[in-house]
Formats: structure tokens, sequence, C-alpha cells
């Protein structure tokens, strides 16, 4: 329970009874700890990696493994192109892991590193969330130099499994939980005001 | 020539409609903040009320649960006195628990939502009969009564009766002023120190309201809300499988004892 030398906050208006105000404000402080551990339950995570679903169920199965006492994690799959495009735009995916050579499908490799470079520019820009991106080619060393400034992290192809994991926890501490969703009714001096 | 005579005011008496009008203005001040803190009180209230129906009452449930696991362990081993220590605090606990979720009030509405013509109601009847503008302990007495009933009509949202309260108010004998101007005026300032004092007694209770841990808790949930969560209907869900196991846990301890 409780550490009763604390002053109740809360009992100016919860009751007229002192002890039951107490035992309501332990309630109350347990509340707010549940809080703490819901707070960021649920994570979308996609994995961009078209065609290799070996290495999609190693990273998933390794992510869910480590984490899933933590998190809510759900995993986002994408069935095309454009549908990546949307998802990058449109704010329900929490953390983009990102395998970069073989998320679009085109000859030419230094083309759709290209693309990936917009795709990480387009996840970035709205809502700043965190990206970790693989790259099993390396031939160009300024497309890898760029890929790697424009995402979060970045592991060349084949990486330790521990440091990407490490990797993807900072991403999961980069998440805003709900407190810091601006509350739009109190502003203004002296903490409460009616409108 | 003109003949008009009009009587300048002495200096006691514009002092007087100086002190009168700083009076007025600070009684206007107090009604908004009276109404600022009510309103608070209330929606504090209104959560709170939430919060033990919705996630209180399972804490009491999951309580009860441990201090009977906690008893149940007492007869396995009825000579370990730290386990018998264990399940009197589990026990003291269900019962704090029990105690403070349970709720006799009716259910209200989901959220505190004063009308603006109760607040204007409100204001007014503050700036009436507000306690700081008693010039006596008795009155002083007569207006606490009259503000605490108030205050009760307005978190009940009962228009009527801050109505009846405001017109008790307005033909009982307090509500006439006047005297002697040097009387007058000293009472005007007294008035004027009393609002002053209640001012900031309202201000450091809005701060200490402010850090309440149920203030933090109803923002979080307001927080959540305005991502689409339901804050408190999460916490439910997460206590109610905290129950199922330590129900499971206590159907096991006791199917146990039945076999020994």
């Amino acid at each position: 329970m409780s550490d009763r030398s604390y002053p109740n906050a809360g009992e100016l208006i919860l009751s007229r009874n002192r002890s039951l105000a107490i035992k309501r404000s332990d309630l109350v402080k347990r509340g707010l700890a549940l809080v703490d551990e819901l707070k960021r339950r649920q994570v979308n995570v996609l994995i961009g990696n078209h065609n290799y679903d070996d290495l999609t169920d190693l990273l998933r199965g390794c992510i869910e493994r480590k984490f899933k006492d933590r998190y809510d994690l759900k995993f986002r799959s994408y069935k095309d192109d454009e549908e990546i495009w949307e998802l990058a735009k449109n704010g329900v995916v929490n953390i983009f892991v990102l395998v970069a050579n073989n998320i679009f499908l085109s000859e030419d490799i230094q083309e759709r590193l290209e693309k990936v470079l917009q795709l990480i520019t387009q996840i970035k820009t709205p809502y700043e969330r965190p990206v970790i991106a693989c790259l099993g080619w390396l031939e160009d060393p300024s497309l890898v130099a760029r890929i790697k400034l424009s995402a979060d992290f970045f592991f060349p192809l084949p990486f330790r499994f521990d440091d990407f994991l490490g990797a993807f926890e900072k991403c999961l501490d980069m998440l805003p939980g709900f407190d810091e969703v601006p509350l739009k009714r109190f502003e203004g001096r002296a903490g409460y005001k009616t409108t | 020539m003109k003949n008009d005579i009009t009587r300048s005011k002495t200096p006691e008496e514009q002092e007087f409609s100086r002190k009168l009008s700083e009076l007025d203005e600070l009684e206007t001040e107090l009604a908004q903040r009276e109404l600022d803190l009510a309103t608070f009180q209330a929606e504090l209230h209104t959560f709170e009320t939430r919060y033990l129906r919705t996630v209180g009452a399972r804490y009491a449930e999951l309580d009860e649960i441990q201090a009977q696991i906690a008893e149940a362990e007492t007869q396995i081993k009825p000579k370990d006195k730290k386990i018998q220590e264990q399940a009197a605090q589990a026990r003291a606990k269900a019962k704090e628990s029990a105690q403070a979720a349970w709720i006799t009030e009716e259910p209200r509405e989901e959220k505190f939502k004063p009308s603006e013509s109760l607040k204007k109601l409100y204001r007014e009847l503050a700036k009436c009969i507000h306690p700081d503008l008693a010039v006596d302990e008795k009155e002083r007495l007569r207006r606490q009564k009259l503000m605490a009933d108030a205050n009760r009509a307005y978190e009940e949202g009962d228009e009527v009766k801050l109505k009846a309260i405001l017109a008790e108010w307005e033909s009982s004998p307090e509500s006439v002023k006047g005297e002697g101007i040097a009387v007058d005026l000293v009472r005007v300032i007294r008035k004027i120190a009393q609002v002053k004092k209640r001012l900031g007694t309202i201000e450091t209770e809005i701060a200490h309201l402010g850090k309440s841990d149920l203030y933090k808790l109803k923002t979080k949930a307001e927080k959540a809300e305005d991502v689409g969560r339901d804050l408190l209907a999460e916490m439910a869900l997460r206590v109610d499988k905290e129950v199922v196991l330590a129900s499971k846990c206590l159907t096991e301890m006791t199917r146990r004892r039945g076999h020994t």
C-alpha cells in the first residue's frame, strides 16, 4: 500500500471523511502506477522486406520474444508498394524496420535505394517515427551513407541480433506515450479555469 | 447666472466610492474563482466516482481474493508467524479497498458539464452570499451554510435549488445595506481584505487539487481519450486479468487443501 506519510492531496473534495479519503487516495495511487504499465501498451511494427519471409520471421520472432511482456506488439504486413507508401504516411505504424534493398522491386538497385530514402523521408516527415534500416548491398558508399543518416539505426547485413534488439528497444523508448499529447482544455495561469 | 448647487463629495465619500468599486470588481473575480473551484471539485468528484466504479471495485475484488489466499496459507502453515502477519495485512488491505471502492451515490453523468445558465446563477449567488463578505460571526455562519447548499446544488446541476437559495437571500435582512459613511467605509475595507484572503485560499486550493494524484489520473485518462483510448476500461481489463489469476490460485489452494 502507499506511504501514509504523504499528504492526501485530493481529500479537499473527495470525502467529508478523512479516513475514507485516504483509502480512496490509495486506490488512485495504484491506478496511477497501473497507467504507467499501460501507457505504451500497443505498438504497431512494420517489417519492410519484400520476398524474404525467413528474415522477416526471424526478426519478428526475436522482437516478440524480447518485448512481448512489456508491449502488445502488432506486426503490420503490406501487399504492394502502394500500401507501404500509405502506411508511411498515415501514422498507423509506430516503428519501421526496413530491409532497404528488398522493399521495392526493380532491376536497378540504386533506384530502389533512392525510393527507400524517399520512403524514410515520408515516414519521418509528419510523425517522426523511428526507423531501423538494414542493408545487404553495400556497393555504393555514398548511398549507404545517406541511408545510414536518414534512419535512426543502421545495420549492414549480416548483423548481431543483440545489437538489433538493442536498437529496437531504443526505438520503443522513442515512442510518445499518450502523456505527450497536449491537452486542449488547460491553459493560462493558476492551473484551472472554467470556460 | 446659474443657480445649480451640487454638493461635492467629501473625501471619505470619494474614498468610499473607490472602495466600493474595488470591492465590486473583487466580488466578481471571487464569484468566478469560486465557480472555477466548485467546477474543478465537481469534475474530480465525478471522475473519482467513475474510477472507483470501473477500476477501484476490481482492485477491491482482487484484494479480497488475495486476502483469502493469504488466509489459506495460514491454514497450510499455522505456526508460521510471518505468514500469519501477512494474512492479517492482506485482510486489512482488502477491508480498506472494499470501503474505499464502495460508492453509495447514484451513477451520474460520465462527465460534469455545467450549463452556462447554471454557471451564471452560481456566480450571481456566490457574489451575494459569500461567507467572506459577512460583517459578523453570526452572519458568516449563515452564509457558510448557504454557500455549502449552493455548492451541493451546483455539483448536482440543480438550478431550481440555486434559484431558491438566491430568492431566500434576497428577501433576508442581511441583504439590506447602509448606515453611516464612516462605518460603511470600514466595513467595505474589511470586506476587501476578506475577499482578497479568500481569493488567495482559492488559488491555493486549486493548485493543491491540480497536484493531486486524482487530477493526474484524470488528466491521463483525458489525454488517452484524445488519442482514442479508454484508459479506465484498459485498466479494468488489466485488473480483471489479475483477478482471474488470483482466483485460479485460490481455487487450486482450496483443491489441494481438500485432498490433504
